[in-house]
């Protein structure tokens, strides 16, 4: 069960971490925070994929992290896009439009 | 050790990180009213499981194989520190396997595979000359100077030897002397440890070897200015060679170098700088960018052939020199790996070795997989576990591989330190310490190599046969059980081949223990086992005739009234170390000379005899009882065959033969060097070997030494003392030496030592091959026996519920140990089969190595095979006569 909805997950899920991460550097909590927030609840995303995705972006080069002071005071983890992440999520996004908009015209066509 | 640190890094901010998210949602919690270890609890809950994200963390960031490997390294250790006999046998077997191949491979490096420490050496050649296919390689000075000055496409070094005596007033040595061509360090490139190298416009001044240095001045450093006194001339010191450096020839280490142009005032008579017709010098090249090999050759002919028409210009077109000239062909070869005898000596014998090592090595892989598909067959049921539970085969066949790996590279590890004691000590017995057989990278990088081409041919057949196994039948408890089905066809099949392959090598060494047994038995016609030999050169030390004979005659003296001194008399030069030939000349015996060769190349134009050829040999009275020769007819010599007296000759009987026909020749006249029959035959003496050990006893002139014509070289006069004594050859050799010095301290002595000596250094290559082949040929045996044991006590073991059975139902032992003998036999003849065919093939490709025994000698393998199926039965019997004493109670209970 768990590893299907990840799998679905996977691509959508690098998209919005980098979308995320593109507003302003921030830490795998405030990552997951985020997505739940903005999506009003709908989406809440598995620690389980949250941080080998994080790690697989930053292996990539899409992702960069550095050590700094959070909201509370104490040390974490930031992430921030590089030019190579900007570019990836441009086109996934684009990607994503087009997909989506496709889905919902044969959705709506075959009402 | 980066990585490591690197890793760990990661590790700890992994951790951080997680954590950071962990302590957050905690915090989340106690702000909507929960208690702080609670709110902690339910953040671990929701997060999931931490170990499986990091796990999940780190496979994303590519380190998983290196951990696993490590992990796998970890497991290895544990495992083999479980069975420490099985880890220490491995160890063993391979660290004796690739120390023998290393050790054998750097002596291979150094005396034919290393190029010259010299700058740039894949651009030197060698410059070659052959007359008819034969090999001549040596040329006059006129020739180097011509092809040097005009030579387009190279630079042409020369350099030849010298025999040299260095007196510096306290001792005298006889060094090993080189000179060279004033560009000979230059154009090789070739850096000073110390002071400089010879240059263009040197005379009086020298080089000196580094080890000559070392062990003769101490490595000082203020060598460089200091006076020498080489063959009666002063020289200077300028410099030392690097340490590596040894010339051009393998196996060589001069200790002295000096100018070429020097040569005519180092030595006696006419000078010979100026003939065209002695040829004593080497001639090198270094190629000029561009130039190639071809062209460099085609110009040294042309260039060659000019100088020859050059100076022949007055000869008649007949003129021996002239047609020496051009019968001769030059052509250049590569250079780089200098040249030497020791290539044409040990060579062949080398590279047998390194197969039979290599050799040696496969059979112990062979053992070390069959053990190995031992461990594995017992590992069946942990192996199927973990196959159930998911490992991948992949991944399991890389454990398995990792601790064959393991093994095979710390086998390696001390295989080193096994090499570099034995590789020193391979070279000490082929007395050529100056090869320099240090382990450099080369041997190390040889030794890696090997370890790893084991640990893959050892481990590999074990891992893919553990991965190939089916789960479910393992778990059941294995088909092997109790029968000997197929799981078990490729461990015989191992011992078969290991069988075969001792055999061949069991069979080699036979063949070359049989050679030196040959060569060692062989009638030399004298018996010289208790006689010492001394070497002096008094001519090099400018001496002057009378006072070399007066030195000669006072060293007989005194040596001839030691304490256990039997005999004392002299030669020009030992029998077996040095020969000379000349033409035969015999008193109404015209018809015999026709036929026959000169020997000695050097001065082929200047000899050029015809008619038969007879060895010459130069001695004092009481020579032939020294070395033991018997007399035959007539006298020996007397103190009254001196210059003024008729001159006379002692002839063996094989000279009788061939130029009497057998008939009395005493009284009788023969001539040698001359025309003229001028020497009464006073007696004839037993054949005896001549020039070496495989030649048959050559028709030989005996001349008194005190008679012979010295040919306007006065003072050129090497002796050698030969003493027969009953006492201790050392201290004999030490009593003979404080008398040489006593009597002259500027005299050196060039060699002492007991005549055996001679024989042994002719041996050298036989007893080398005879004694490492028949090292190698038993630890083959019995590692294959080992190997046949280990399959056998194996499979006595697995089948222990079988034979019980058997017993039980009435089985006699001796029916019990006959199965388990027909099975081992069965291998064991299978290998036979193999090895049989195989070893005869071998030994055809080593029959110039042999003397006296056939490559397909029936005695030889016989005895082979028969050696080797009695230790393998001997092997085998151990298991056998287990499997007849089990108890059919216990045994049944086993399983």
């Amino acid at each position: 069960m768990a590893s299907d909805k990840s799998d679905l997950l996977q691509g959508t899920l690098d998209m919005l971490v980098l979308k995320i991460v593109a507003l302003e550097p921030v830490h795998g909590y405030g990552i997951a925070q985020r997505i739940q927030q903005i999506s009003r609840d709908v989406l809440q995303v598995q620690q389980g994929s949250l941080y080998p995705a994080l790690h697989r972006l930053e292996k990539r080069g899409w992702l960069k992290a550095d050590w700094r002071e959070s909201e509370t005071g104490r040390e974490a983890k930031f992430y921030s896009l590089t030019r190579v992440g900007r570019k990836q999520l441009e086109a996934e996004t684009e990607n994503w439009d087009r997909l989506a908009g496709a889905v919902a015209l044969i959705m709506k066509t075959a009402e | 050790m980066f990585e490591f640190l690197r890793r760990y890094r990661r590790e700890r901010q992994l951790e951080a990180e997680i954590q950071f998210h962990l302590d957050r949602m905690a915090q989340e919690h106690v702000g909507r009213g929960i208690a702080p270890q609670e709110a902690r609890r339910r953040a671990r809950i929701e997060f999931g499981g931490i170990e499986q994200i990091k796990e999940e963390c780190r496979d994303v960031r590519g380190l998983r194989w290196l951990r696993d490997a490590i992990g796998d390294l970890r497991y290895t250790l544990r495992t083999l520190r479980k069975s420490p006999g099985f880890a220490a046998a491995a160890l063993l077997c391979l660290a004796l396997g690739i120390g023998a191949n290393t050790a054998v491979f750097s002596l291979l490096d150094a005396a034919l595979l290393r190029a010259l420490p010299v700058n740039d050496p894949q651009r030197l050649a060698l410059i070659q000359s052959a007359s008819e296919g034969e090999a001549i390689d040596a040329f006059s000075y006129p020739q180097y100077t011509y092809l040097r000055e005009h030579a387009r496409t190279m630079d042409v070094i020369a350099y030849g030897s010298i025999a040299l005596n260095l007196s510096s007033g306290a001792w005298a040595v006889a060094p090993a002397g080189k000179l060279v061509s004033d560009n000979y360090f230059r154009v090789l490139g070739v850096r000073p440890a110390v002071g400089r190298m010879l240059a263009a416009g040197d005379e009086n001044v020298a080089v000196i070897g580094h080890a000559f240095w070392e062990s003769r001045f101490g490595g000082d450093p203020a060598i460089v200015g200091r006076a020498a006194n080489l063959n009666g001339v002063a020289f200077t010191i300028v410099g030392v060679t690097p340490e590596r450096f040894f010339g051009a020839e393998v196996g060589t280490a001069p200790d002295v170098y000096i100018p070429l142009i020097m040569f005519d005032r180092l030595q006696q008579g006419a000078p010979r700088l100026p003939m065209i017709n002695s040829f004593w010098l080497s001639l090198m090249a270094r190629l000029h960018t561009g130039a190639t090999l071809q062209r460099a050759s085609a110009e040294a002919e042309v260039l060659y052939q000019e100088a020859a028409s050059g100076s022949t210009r007055d000869l008649p077109a007949d003129h021996p020199l002239v047609q020496y000239f051009r019968r001769m062909q030059v052509s250049l070869a590569a250079g780089d790996k200098g040249v030497g005898d020791v290539r044409a000596q040990f060579g062949k014998p080398l590279t047998v070795l390194m197969a039979v090592v290599a050799l040696v090595l496969s059979i112990a892989c062979a053992n070390l997989a069959g053990l190995l598909l031992a461990r594995a067959t017992a590992r069946q049921r942990e192996i199927a576990v973990r196959l159930a539970l998911g490992a991948g085969r992949g991944r399991l066949v890389r454990q398995l591989l990792t601790e064959s790996m393991a093994l095979a590279l710390a086998g390696g590890a001390l295989g080193l330190l096994v090499a570099s004691w034995s590789a020193a000590a391979l070279v000490k017995f082929l007395d050529r310490t100056t090869l320099d057989v240090a382990l450099d990278l080369r041997a190390i990088a040889f030794a890696f190599g090997a370890s790893v081409v084991t640990g893959l041919l050892f481990g590999a057949a074990p891992a893919l046969k553990a991965a190939r196994q089916s789960v479910g039948a393992s778990l059941k408890g294995g088909p092997a059980r109790g029968s000997r089905g197929r799981v078990f066809e490729l461990r015989y099949l191992l011992v078969s081949g290991q069988v075969a392959l001792s055999l061949t090598l069991v069979v080699g060494a036979g063949l070359f223990l049989r050679t030196l047994a040959n060569l060692k038995d062989i009638d030399t016609g004298f018996h010289a086992d208790r006689v010492l030999i001394a070497s002096f050169n008094p001519g090099l030390s400018r001496y002057s005739e009378q006072r070399a004979r007066d030195f000669y005659a006072g060293l007989m003296e005194r040596v001839a009234a030691l304490p256990g001194v039997e005999t004392v008399s002299m030669a020009d030069q030992p029998l077996l170390a040095g020969a000379m030939y000349e033409g035969v000349v015999v008193e109404g015996e015209t018809g015999a000379e026709t036929g026959g060769k000169t020997a000695g190349a050097t001065t082929a134009g200047a000899t050029g005899a015809t008619g038969s050829v007879a060895a010459i040999k130069a001695v004092t009275p009481r020579f032939f009882e020294t070395m033991g020769i018997p007399l035959r007819l007539g006298r020996d010599f007397s103190s009254q065959d001196l210059p003024g007296a008729p001159k006379v000759a002692i002839v063996n009987e094989r000279f009788v033969r061939q130029f009497f026909g057998g008939r009395n020749p005493i009284g009788k006249h023969v001539g040698v060097g001359g025309k003229t029959a001028d020497l009464e035959v006073a007696g004839v003496i037993g054949d005896t070997k001549y020039r070496n050990l495989r030649g048959a006893p050559p028709a030989t002139v005996y001349l008194p030494i005190d008679q012979l014509d010295l040919k306007g070289r006065p003072g050129s006069m090497p002796r050698t003392l030969h003493v027969r004594t009953s006492a201790d050859l050392e201290s004999m050799a030490t009593l003979i030496e404080q008398q040489a010095r006593a009597l002259d301290r500027n005299l050196p002595i060039t060699t002492v030592s007991a005549f055996a000596k001679i024989i042994d250094a002719q041996l050298v290559r036989e007893r080398l091959i005879a004694t490492l082949s028949g090292f190698f040929g038993a630890v083959a045996m019995l590692l294959a026996c080992f190997g046949l044991y280990g399959v056998m006590a194996y499979s006595v073991q697995r089948r222990t519920g079988e034979i019980g059975i058997r017993i039980a139902l009435g089985a006699a032992g001796g029916t019990v140990t006959r199965m388990v003998m027909r099975d081992s036999l069965a291998m064991v003849l299978a290998g036979v089969a193999a090895g049989v065919p195989m070893a005869l093939w071998l030994s055809k490709l080593v029959k110039s190595l042999l003397f006296g025994v056939e490559p397909g000698d029936a005695s030889v393998l016989a005895a082979a095979t028969l050696l080797l199926v009695a230790v393998a039965a001997l092997a085998a019997y151990l298991p056998a006569r287990r499997a007849a004493r089990i108890e059919p109670t216990v045994a049944l209970r086993y399983e």
